[in-house]
């Protein structure tokens, strides 16, 4: 099949835009962040549909096919988001240990304060 | 034997209710108060430090051995401990060793005093080579001198604490709290102490040895 990765990528893309949508609705997702994301997934739909025109950008740059310049972007955003990650997964830990400690020094105060 | 007036002992506790009654009422006989951070236990280790007469902290979230010390020792200070000894709730440190710690830390007018195991049979191989592996890591990366850096078994005074303040959760606050004596000037001395190893004892893994190796070149490259 000659579209084969087409299709795929745009099937993909088109779940990753429902799954988008679904969880803006349940409000895990503010409106600036799912725009941000639909973007995103609606940019790659663009990318396989045009991709005639973008191999001849592409290729200046040393890219031969459409699908090189999809894993590079893929690799740099995989790192960048793993990076993003981690800090927000220190953060949060931070966040976490002063809450607990907060709360059981809540107690002893409570504790040392009863008769 | 007479208590020591501002002593306060910290006894962090995730599950251990089979040895901890013990643990508290003996260490009672030693320090002015004692403190027990229950680590979000899901056993009786909070009901029964309550019942052995211990003051006791809980975490709604199990934080792990540094967090859960950092709790006890920042409560301490709060309550005006001039003295803080911690010791480990599973029984394998001999409470009536605390006078002990507090005399070498009087006759060497020290900071802090570290408890050394003795690396015997009693101790268990792999911990051995583990305990000598962090020894030779400690003394090249950082120039600390105690031979067992891992033991929990360790006096300092209040001031003391707010220098080695540490920032580990889990396993790696001993070697953290040594590093954090070693730069910060406290004068720290070891004090060989005796350890208790019981059928159902926990302690590290290799996992841990990894996790608590790749903290300290953290701290040393931070």
């Amino acid at each position: 099949m000659a579209y084969t990765f087409e299709i795929i990528g745009i099937l993909f893309l088109l779940v990753m835009i429902y799954l988008t949508y679904i969880e803006h609705k349940k409000s895990r997702l503010n409106k600036a962040t799912f725009t941000a994301w639909l973007i995103f997934w609606l940019g790659g739909i663009l990318l396989i549909i045009f991709h005639p025109y973008v191999n001849s950008i592409i290729s200046e740059i040393n890219i031969v096919r459409v699908l090189d310049l999809y894993m590079i972007m893929a690799f740099m955003f995989l790192f960048a988001l793993l990076f993003y990650l981690f800090v927000i997964i220190k953060h949060v830990e931070k966040r976490v240990e002063e809450v607990v400690r907060r709360v059981a020094m809540k107690e002893l105060i409570l504790k040392s304060k009863s008769p | 034997m007479k208590k020591t007036a501002g002593l306060f002992a910290v006894i962090p506790a995730r599950n251990e209710e089979d040895h901890l009654e013990d643990v508290i009422r003996e260490t009672m006989r030693y320090v002015e108060k004692v403190i027990v951070v229950d680590d979000a236990s899901r056993d009786r280790t909070g009901e029964i430090a309550e019942k052995a007469g211990a003051l006791v902290l809980r975490h709604i979230v199990n934080l792990g051995l540094g967090g859960s010390l950092k709790t006890g020792c920042d409560a301490a200070s709060l309550l005006g401990a001039k003295a803080i000894v911690t010791l480990d709730g599973d029984g394998q440190h001999d409470p009536s060793e605390i006078p002990k710690l507090v005399k070498t830390m009087k006759k060497n007018n020290a900071d802090a005093v570290f408890g050394e195991r003795r690396f015997n049979k009693n101790m268990p191989l792999m911990k051995k080579v583990g305990n000598h592996f962090f020894h030779l890591y400690s003394k090249l990366f950082f120039g600390i001198k105690v031979k067992d850096t891992q033991t929990g078994f360790r006096l300092f005074t209040a001031e003391a604490y707010k220098k080695i303040r540490w920032t580990s959760r889990d396993y790696a606050v001993a070697s953290e709290m040594l590093i954090n004596a070693e730069n910060s000037g406290v004068k720290y001395v070891p004090q060989e102490v005796r350890t208790i190893y019981h059928d159902d004892y926990k302690g590290t893994t290799i996992l841990d040895g990894l996790k608590i190796a790749n903290k300290m070149l953290r701290i040393k490259f931070r």
